[in-house]
């Protein structure tokens, strides 16, 4: 190929790719921009802003409710993740072959991904209410509790409760993901396993799960990236409470930039937010093999 | 690659010579007013469409676009739109967010015009006094919202109690739900409470507890804006809530946790007998529960008198606006009795003229009778930094109300706090 018709072929591709960069340039470069002056400034609605240096950042990185609003977003990542992935993997294992019994699982599992979480977390609100949600109608039937429990009032028991709900909404997705990811390993590697005298739990672990890693780091990565992005369920189902410690990070942003008015500190968290989350996902790329390809 | 960089012109060539053309036709025409106008409640819709047919039949070349906006987006859309300088011409806002944006230039002053207004003194001046600032008026009452307290005259009954009696004062309040709470199966856990308290929501711990507060002689802000929270009057209000769960026991733990549609559930279910309610469920109530007979009260009080937390929207003509002239007349037609009755009135919703309120539509319905009565004794907290004391307010109430902040200690601070946000 000359050097002309490198050139050609790539403005060809560039050409194509114009509508999506375009989005792209207005809808994430332009805004993030916007997001990076604004960090600096203190920011006015109306009339001009005054320059702040990194001050926003030192307001931001010496407030004790950011560092308390990232521990908990970690915490509920760290709960959240296993709870999503070990039944989704289970459930791919199981699903993976197409049948008509199976196409009507996957579908009713992956259902509650189609909701919004703001839907879902109302309706287990209502699950969860202790006066009159079905859940402890049921528990206390079957004599599993005494008296109503009040699920989502002590924090450790909140966290774990919503995480429930969020695996419920969401691992249907990373079923999916895994599915596909298991459909490309070649039937002739599980022969030769099974011609070798594999156990189940052996191809599973040996076999299966070393092959799909890139797709289990790429699932990971979506669903870390969406854990830590953490609003709609926590808003609506604690509001943050009890005193904060349900508070996730971008609950932290919307209090500071549009609850208390003050854009630039906001900004300034948004920016220290997008690093961290960068850095993990970097991070998580690396250890599925991403890098090098 | 020649055919895919003409497809590529032409499509920019046509979006430029569509965009082009629609600015000539605003400009050239030279006559047409597009006023927007912003709203929390589609029922604003309607009024637009009203609008919008009436300047078509008098000829005028004024036309109203209507945008919902979701409650949670209020400001968050307003001030991206003014920093975009792109504010609607006409805002009907939650009024407790007034004072800020007025005091940052976001309104235009309308004392002449509301001066003019026959029906001036038939708007709710509790209220207005958030849509005013240094003696001159901004913005005016428009859709109103008080929180009372409804009582199910069918629990009062089936418990032995007056249907026609709810509690007025904090003793009936006690004795009124411990009376409702019951376990009816034998359990030892109640299936039904008497109160519930408000929750998970800084908003819901203003309009429903703030009115225990007033009606005790406290307040949270003097007339000059500075804290007067840590009182005595302020702890009393706080102990009757706290006790209602751990002494009385007779409303749930979780309560303060719930959400108000938490609550709302057990009303209607028939699990809740007092509760802390407002106009805007009055509707809903109705439907969802049509055999449920309920009452609409004051907030019980304690040493004072009864009192009600004036919420709702102020609507105004942004500072932005480039048509004054034409938002104030399309303000004047939603102020219009043909508007209110017929499009407010009929959803019961509470319209901000009291003389208005006979009118076929409320006669029907002996609670809106109450909410006239009530209207005149709503309260609002005047503050420029209303959304900062949020925070405060429900970690501090809320931390009180779940044992893990002693009721001293939580009034002290809290007014601690709000000293610092309102500085």
């Amino acid at each position: 190929m000359t050097l002309g018709q490198l050139a050609s072929k790539n403005r060809m591709g560039l050409l194509f790719m114009l509508p999506s960069l375009s989005l792209l340039v207005v809808f994430f470069l332009f805004p993030l921009t916007q997001v990076l002056y604004m960090s600096f400034q203190d920011w006015n609605v109306m009339g001009s802003s005054t320059w702040e240096g990194i001050n926003n950042y030192i307001k931001a990185l010496g407030s004790g409710e950011f560092w308390l609003s990232l521990w908990n977003t970690f915490i509920y990542t760290v709960i959240v993740t296993p709870l999503i992935f070990v039944p989704a993997i289970l459930l791919a294992v199981m699903l993976k072959k197409t049948t008509f019994r199976t196409e009507v699982m996957r579908v009713v599992i992956f259902i509650p991904f189609t909701i919004s979480f703001v839907s879902a977390s109302y309706i287990w609100s209502w699950i969860y209410n202790d006066t009159y949600g079905i859940l402890n109608f049921l528990l206390s039937k079957i004599d599993l509790i005494s008296r109503p429990v009040n699920w989502l009032g002590e924090t450790w028991r909140a966290r774990v409760m919503i995480s429930i709900m969020v695996a419920w909404k969401t691992l249907g997705f990373s079923m999916l993901i895994f599915i596909s990811g298991l459909q490309s390993i070649s039937q002739e590697i599980y022969e030769a396993a099974d011609i070798d005298g594999a156990s189940r739990i052996q191809t599973l672990f040996l076999i299966t799960i070393p092959i799909l890693r890139p797709t289990i780091f790429l699932a990971l990565v979506i669903s870390i990236a969406g854990s830590f992005k953490a609003f709609d369920q926590f808003f609506i189902m604690t509001n943050g409470g009890p005193m904060r410690t349900t508070q996730t990070i971008v609950m932290y942003i919307n209090k500071i930039a549009f609850e208390n008015y003050d854009m630039g500190t906001g900004s300034a968290v948004s920016v220290l937010f997008l690093i961290l989350l960068l850095s993990i996902s970097y991070q998580q790329i690396r250890m599925g093999g991403y890098t090098g390809e | 690659m020649k055919k895919v960089l003409i497809i590529w012109l032409l499509i920019l060539v046509i979006a430029a010579l569509t965009f082009a053309a629609g600015e000539q036709e605003g400009k050239g025409t030279n006559k047409m007013v597009a006023l927007r106008v912003w709203d929390r409640d589609s029922v604003m819709g309607d009024v637009v469409d009203q609008f919008n047919k009436k300047m078509q039949s008098e000829g005028k070349n004024i036309k109203a676009q209507f945008e919902l906006i979701p409650y949670g987006q209020q400001v968050p859309k307003f001030m991206a739109a003014m920093a975009a300088g792109r504010a609607p011409d006409i805002y009907s806002l939650d009024l407790v967010q007034y004072p800020y944006f007025i005091s940052i230039g976001a309104f235009k002053d309308i004392t002449e015009e509301f001066e003019a207004l026959p029906f001036k003194d038939e708007l709710p001046q509790g209220i207005l006094r958030l849509g005013k600032q240094n003696n001159k008026v901004y913005a005016l009452p428009y859709e109103i919202d008080l929180s009372v307290l409804n009582w199910s005259k069918n629990m009062f009954r089936a418990a032995g109690l007056d249907p026609e009696k709810p509690p007025l004062t904090w003793d009936d309040l006690i004795k009124d739900s411990v009376s409702l709470t019951k376990d009816k199966n034998g359990d030892g856990n109640p299936d039904q409470w008497g109160f519930a308290e408000v929750g998970n929501n800084a908003g819901s711990y203003m309009f429903w507890f703030m009115p225990f507060i007033w009606g005790n002689n406290g307040r949270m802000f003097d007339d000059n804006g500075k804290v007067v929270f840590d009182s005595r009057e302020s702890k009393e209000a706080l102990q009757l809530w706290y006790d209602l769960i751990y002494k009385y026991k007779a409303a749930p733990v979780s309560s303060a946790q719930w959400s108000s549609g938490d609550r709302y559930n057990a009303f209607i279910a028939g699990k809740l007998g007092l509760f802390l309610s407002g106009n805007f469920y009055i509707k809903t109530i109705m439907k969802d529960a049509p055999d449920l007979d309920f009452g609409v009260t004051l907030i019980p009080h304690g040493k004072g008198k009864g009192a009600t937390f004036g919420g709702g929207n102020l609507i105004g003509i942004t500072s932005q606006s480039k048509h004054p002239a034409e938002a104030w007349e399309f303000i004047k037609f939603a102020f219009s009795k043909d508007v209110l009755v017929n499009n407010y009135a009929p959803k019961l919703m509470l319209i901000p003229r009291r003389d208005l309120y006979e009118n076929k539509y409320y006669a029907k319905y002996p609670q809106m009778k109450k909410y006239q009565e009530i209207l005149g004794h709503a309260i609002t907290p005047y503050t420029y930094k209303y959304n900062q004391i949020y925070d405060p307010v429900l970690y501090y109430l809320q931390g009180s109300l779940l044992g893990k902040i002693k009721i001293d200690s939580a009034i002290k601070d809290l007014a601690v706090e709000l000293k610092k946000v309102t500085k």
